[in-house]
């Protein structure tokens, strides 16, 4: 068992914990409550109304342009969270190889900025 | 049992049913979501081995960002529910193909890698000076990412520009009948500018 185990080992008693409590929530509540199934409760509810359409609508394409612009954030976060780490004891190249790589993301940036991908008209 | 060990099967375990969930449900929704908690499992079997950070990575990345990218895949093709009865039997030779590939990889990493060193019962050294040596896994690798592999992470960010020039191109659709509020247009319109009488009745 290696070291890093003892330092994850609340995680794991969290997750334990955690799924116990919701399976005992889930189960209690589906077998404590009164089960009479009608046509009326278990259809969809739209306010009041019959259901208009499916409820499985395609969306706009924008969504996943900014779910990918996220990503691409993301992504540069986390390599500057261990160059953060180290920064002290790498050499003078380091630190600006991610610079010039914070550059090349700043150009996707400002074109992006220009380009009106932000924008929700 | 001992607890790594006992964690490795059920990680293992989960990942394998939540894997054979994926591509045999019918709902293409259900299935992304069972393909998210084959990354969680993934990353946990990756914490069992050590690095740490890649696990982490591999949640942040993997759920939190390309799961939600499959799922808007899934609602954006507009999938209706329906039992397609496709004859699998065209499937056949390519399945077994695939599935002697990855089985043999699989066992030649399991027999040669030892990975998580669950056959053998004797016990194994634990240098706690290697452990404890105050370099994590998140120092190890940024000591060598900037600097020696520096062609690498500049490489790895002409790709994310790559995507992100590209995602731009291939989904903006810019409208030009939108209405946008501009602000200085409208802080610079006055009364006199805009306000317009008209005779309607001539006197007489």
């Amino acid at each position: 068992m290696k070291l890093i185990f003892t330092e994850y080992s609340a995680i794991l008693i969290f997750f334990a914990i955690s799924s116990l409590l919701s399976s005992v929530i889930f189960l209690l509540s589906y077998f404590l409550i009164p089960q009479k199934p009608d046509q009326e409760k278990v259809s969809a509810y739209e306010c009041g109304f019959n259901p208009f359409d499916d409820a499985r609508a395609t969306f706009d394409i924008r969504f996943y342009l900014v779910a990918i612009l996220f990503l691409i954030f993301d992504l540069e976060i986390s390599f500057l969270f261990p160059w953060s780490l180290v920064l002290g004891e790498i050499s003078i190249i380091g630190f600006w190889s991610m610079i010039v790589f914070l550059v090349i993301l700043t150009i996707g940036f400002i074109y992006e900025w220009y380009k009106g991908a932000l924008e929700w008209e | 049992m001992n607890i790594d060990i006992f964690l490795f099967y059920l990680f293992s375990i989960f990942a394998l049913i939540s894997s054979l969930m994926v591509i045999g449900l019918t709902n293409a929704v259900h299935s992304v979501l069972f393909l998210i908690l084959v990354f969680c499992n993934v990353a946990g079997l990756l914490l069992l081995l050590g690095p740490e950070f890649f696990s982490f990575m591999l949640i942040i990345v993997y759920v939190g960002a390309i799961a939600v990218l499959f799922l808007f895949v899934v609602m954006m093709l507009n999938i209706k529910l329906k039992s397609t009865n496709i004859s699998f039997s065209s499937l056949w030779p390519i399945g077994i193909l695939t599935f002697v590939i990855l089985l043999s990889q699989f066992f030649s990493s399991f027999y040669e890698l030892d990975l998580v060193k669950f056959q053998g019962k004797e016990l194994f050294f634990i240098s706690w000076a290697n452990e404890n040596s105050n370099l994590t896994n998140i120092k190890v690798i940024g000591k060598v990412l900037y600097t020696h592999f520096n062609l690498l992470f500049l490489i790895c960010g002409l790709i994310l520009l790559v995507a992100m020039i590209g995602v731009i191109v291939l989904t903006m659709h810019q409208r030009v009948d939108v209405k946008k509020q501009q602000i200085a247009l409208q802080l610079a319109r006055t009364a006199p500018n805009v306000i317009k009488f008209i005779i309607l009745r001539r006197k007489r």
